[in-house]
């Protein structure tokens, strides 16, 4: 996944390559997502957004000063956006279980997706909103730029 | 820990995976105990997805034989996740149902996942005690950790760059 990053480079130029990669990665995602926000588009979105979270946490040490903090919180307001759809996608797999069948009647199941239904539509409005704005400002270019003037300033 | 920005990405894994590696063994064997139910097991969770995502960020410095390891959480993380998704999704039912009052369909559905809650605890618990318990193996691993393997192409330059011999 970070195969372009190479062992014996020293950890600062290392970790601004898996940031970078991973910042491409979400501007890829996010595109994709917008123009079909499913179940696997949304999880593998998340999944961008906690690694990166992750790396940006990991690495706080090399990237100082505010841009890194303001991304963070960007990021978690993201995350809450995504995990309130991904809830509702969990609990529609969940009902597929085939260990529930015998305890799920075909009215209660039906019942249950049409609520989640609606509840995914939901919480899919402010989602697709957020990424629509991150999309046309692009977000991840002056993420990268602003991480890499506090590289070079830490 | 602190970071190193200026030693290698080697040197700094090296130092920093073993002593996360030392956190999620000393979690993951609180983890098993009896008592603890799938919501307990939230933090857990959380804290072996961040050792992989670690891991992965420094997979270049340990190469291909790292990936078995990394293949082995991924299992765990998936039982993990099963759990969570069960605890997670008995919630949402137990709210939607709600506004409609309690029925004894509804009552089944939640004992259902109440069963597979204790199914997959049980099998987490087994997983854990055969993978990642036993003491060699968590030996060799951090082991593995503190001294991450050189890679053949380095091998190779590193050949490359060492000087002639000088002719007497």
């Amino acid at each position: 996944m970070y195969e372009q990053a190479k062992p014996n480079q020293d950890l600062g130029t290392y970790s601004a390559g898996v940031v970078e990669k991973l910042l491409r990665d979400m501007a890829f995602s996010i595109t994709k997502t917008l123009e079909n926000p499913d179940q696997a588009n949304v999880h593998d979105l998340r999944r961008l957004c906690l690694r990166l979270r992750h790396a940006l946490r990991l690495f706080a040490r090399l990237l100082p000063g505010k841009a890194a903090r303001k991304i963070q919180k960007r990021l978690a307001l993201l995350q809450d956006l995504l995990a309130g759809v991904r809830t509702t996608d969990v609990a529609a797999r969940t009902l597929q279980l085939e260990v529930l069948a015998p305890s799920l009647s075909r009215p209660l199941s039906r019942k249950i997706n049409a609520l989640l239904a609606q509840e995914r539509r939901r919480s899919q409005r402010p989602l697709r909103a957020r990424l629509r704005k991150m999309q046309h400002s692009d977000a991840m270019g002056r993420w990268r730029i602003r991480l890499l003037a506090a590289r070079a300033a830490g | 820990m602190k970071l190193r920005p200026k030693k290698p990405a080697r040197e700094n894994a090296s130092r920093l995976l073993p002593r996360l590696a030392h956190k999620f063994f000393r979690a993951g064997d609180r983890s098993i105990e009896d008592e603890l139910t799938g919501e307990d097991l939230h933090r857990f969770r959380i804290l072996a997805k961040r050792f992989r995502y670690a891991l992965e960020f420094f997979r270049p410095c340990y190469g291909s034989a790292l990936d078995a390891h990394l293949e082995s959480l991924r299992e765990l993380q998936a039982l993990l996740g099963d759990l969570n998704d069960c605890c997670a999704s008995r919630g949402r039912f137990r709210d939607l149902l709600a506004a409609s009052g309690p029925s004894k369909r509804h009552k089944a559905l939640l004992k259902a996942l109440d069963d597979l809650e204790s199914d997959l605890l049980e099998r987490y618990r087994a997983l854990w005690r055969d993978s990642w318990e036993p003491p060699g193996f968590r030996q060799r691993f951090l082991r593995y950790l503190a001294h991450p393997p050189r890679q053949l192409s380095e091998l190779r330059a590193g050949a490359r760059r060492r000087p002639e011999a000088v002719p007497a």
